[in-house]
């Protein structure tokens, strides 16, 4: 076998035009590293919680009252997104316009509200292990909810303003796809600091 | 030693009817593994009916015998941990429990999507029944159900968190005080597990991802359930005391159980995955040698057929910068343009002084070029739409809008289209 290879050159195309543009690798590529920063911050909590009792986990289980309504209100607006998404494609600006900007609301609205969450907790950052722990991967992961709001805010506007349709709703799907990475990213943490508690990941006796 | 001796009679791998009974009726403490069984039996059957009814007919191939192999296999191997020594074990001890699990993800469930079970299933209906069903799913429109179910995304998360959770302290504990639950656990694996190889092993002809997506799906999910295994094996502390009378009998520990218990997990699971992902690579890779050498062979004979044409062409047809034919548009004025709106500033083009711009594309052979900024067609009309408006094309490209007129637009594109 010495067949020669000649491999077809496709160069990458410029500018984020065509559904596979330029912007959609990056994005792609920049979900999955920072997929694997989430992933080394949740292990180091499940390491954590793994260990004896000697560092304390608060006494009480963690209280869903506020995160279990937040974890809705941030799948929703994921959907808004996606419909936006959708509405560009068909050359619907109206829908567009509403669902990002939809989005954009329930994404802020979930940032108050985990505001809220971090004030009611009784620990800070440097008050325990748990409480750095569950302050760094929060706090990570509201950073990144930061930045797709500061992507979601500028689509809106630019979809207002008439700058994406159907030929071009690149830029639209590339902001869609962060979004909707931050927020598996939550439901990833939501399940994490949550929920494993009552299921048995907590320090024994 | 051992608390319980396993029972090697053939009747332990036949459910029982009290305990069929037991189950369906709902009766605390009943004996699921029995209804299991019965599952199983029930499957084999009607494979079995399949099979003879195709080798009565003679159309028994050697894939068929294969894929009936494999099935026998992946079958064989879930009998092996509902009863017989595994299934004794298992309740004694956790790394026991363990290598049952990891035989019915990692060993049955990608024996079974390999042996293609349906097309058996099928055949062993009678004719008008086949048809009948037929009409079923097209009314119900379960063949759209099903691509929903087999979504990757959704299988994706339901074999992780599935994985995940029954592997959490709590759940787990549930599961081995409650048969019913345990019963639950089994279904959750054989199912989640089905459909994650289904997806990453897709059947000949059917819509399926691409290699890269596939590999992303098996590997991410290969780590993330991996982890669990690397998390049993560093906890310094036992997280599944259920066990605790179980490994006394072994003369173990309750922690040297569970190490052994997450390199299970971790190792041959680890292994698995890695082995497949592996032979993913090798037929992407041959698949894009494959589809180089054909798509070489084709430009080769592209090129033959359009030096020739050229050849023909260029004899009879010599003249230079012919002018546009249905545009009007002057080139010595567009020239003169160019230089007065400073295209050269950001242009190198050819034949004006001073225009040497490295910010856009050079123009040279702008004439003859087939996109106009990658996104138009190049057309002396689209070209002078684009002169006067290109953010209308490309919002936020790099290339002003300098208000010019739709004359002078036309103008520039007739001199532009002299560079051939």
């Amino acid at each position: 076998m010495s067949a020669v290879v000649g491999v077809p050159r496709r160069s990458l195309p410029v500018g984020s035009i065509g559904s596979h543009a330029a912007g959609w690798w990056g994005i792609i590529c920049a979900v999955l590293t920072e997929g694997a920063l989430f992933g080394y911050l949740l292990f180091s909590y499940f390491y954590f919680a793994i260990q004896p009792r000697q560092i304390a986990f608060p006494p009480q289980l963690p209280s869903l009252w506020l995160a279990a309504p937040n974890t809705m209100i941030l799948l929703a607006s994921s959907v808004a997104v996606w419909q936006g998404e959708r509405g560009a494609r068909r050359g619907s600006r109206s829908r567009q316009v509403m669902g990002i900007g939809l989005g954009f609301l329930l994404g802020a609205t979930f940032l108050g509200v985990q505001m809220l969450e971090w004030h009611d907790q009784p620990f800070g950052l440097n008050s325990s292990a748990y409480g750095s722990l569950f302050l760094t991967i929060t706090g990570f992961h509201m950073a990144h909810l930061v930045l797709g709001l500061l992507i979601l805010l500028p689509l809106t506007v630019w979809s207002a303003l008439g700058y994406f349709g159907p030929r071009h709703s690149a830029p639209i799907s590339i902001g869609a796809i962060y979004w909707h990475f931050v927020d598996a990213v939550w439901l990833a943490v939501f399940f994490t600091l949550y929920i494993t508690p009552y299921l048995g990941l907590r320090h024994g006796p | 030693m051992l608390t319980a001796y396993p029972d090697f009679t053939p009747a332990a791998w036949l459910p029982s009817k009290d305990g069929l009974l037991a189950c369906s009726f709902g009766v605390r403490g009943a004996n699921w593994d029995d209804l299991a069984l019965a599952g199983l039996w029930l499957g084999l059957c009607w494979y079995g009916t399949g099979l003879l009814k195709v080798a009565r007919r003679r159309r028994l191939s050697a894939r068929d015998l294969r894929h009936a192999a494999a099935f026998l296999a992946g079958v064989g191997i879930l009998l092996g941990t509902i009863t017989g020594p595994l299934a004794v074990f298992s309740h004694e001890l956790f790394s026991m429990h363990m290598v049952q699990h990891m035989m019915v993800i990692i060993g049955a469930a990608p024996l079974i999507v390999c042996s293609r079970p349906s097309r058996m299933f099928q055949r062993a209906l009678p004719p008008r029944f086949r048809k009948r069903i037929r009409v079923v799913v097209k009314t119900w429109r379960l063949d759209a159900v099903a691509l929903v179910l087999l979504n990757p995304v959704l299988v994706w998360i339901a074999f992780c968190a599935g994985f995940v959770f029954w592997h959490a302290p709590g759940p787990y504990a549930l599961g081995m005080r409650h048969g019913s639950l345990a019963f639950a656990e089994r279904l959750t694996f054989l199912f989640t597990s089905l459909a994650f190889w289904a997806v990453v092993i897709p059947a000949d002809g059917k819509r399926h991802l691409g290699y890269g997506a596939r590999l992303l799906f098996l590997l991410s999910a290969a780590v993330l359930t991996d982890l669990p295994g690397a998390l049993m094996v560093f906890a310094p502390r036992p997280l599944y005391p259920e066990h605790a009378a179980g490994v006394a009998g072994w003369g173990l520990t309750l922690m040297q159980d569970q190490e052994i218990a997450g390199l299970v997990m971790w190792i041959p699971g680890g292994l698995m995955y890695l082995a497949v992902a592996a032979r993913l690579f090798l037929t992407w890779l041959r698949d894009a040698e494959n589809r180089a050498t054909l798509s070489m062979a084709r430009s080769i004979a592209a090129l033959t057929f359009f030096l020739c044409i050229g050849a023909l062409l260029t004899s009879c047809n010599r003249s230079p910068a012919a002018p546009l034919p249905n545009f009007n548009g002057s080139p010595d004025r567009g020239a003169a343009l160019i230089r007065q709106y400073g295209c050269g500033g950001c242009h190198d083009i050819p034949s004006i002084r001073d225009a040497e711009g490295n910010v856009g594309p050079p123009l040279s052979r702008i004439g003859t070029r087939v996109y106009i900024a990658g996104v138009l067609r190049n057309t002396p009309d689209n070209m002078s739409l684009w002169i006067r408006d290109p953010q209308q094309f490309v919002p936020g490209n790099a290339m002003p809008q300098m208000n010019i007129p739709e004359q002078d637009a036309r103008d520039i594109t007739a001199y532009l289209y002299t560079l051939k």
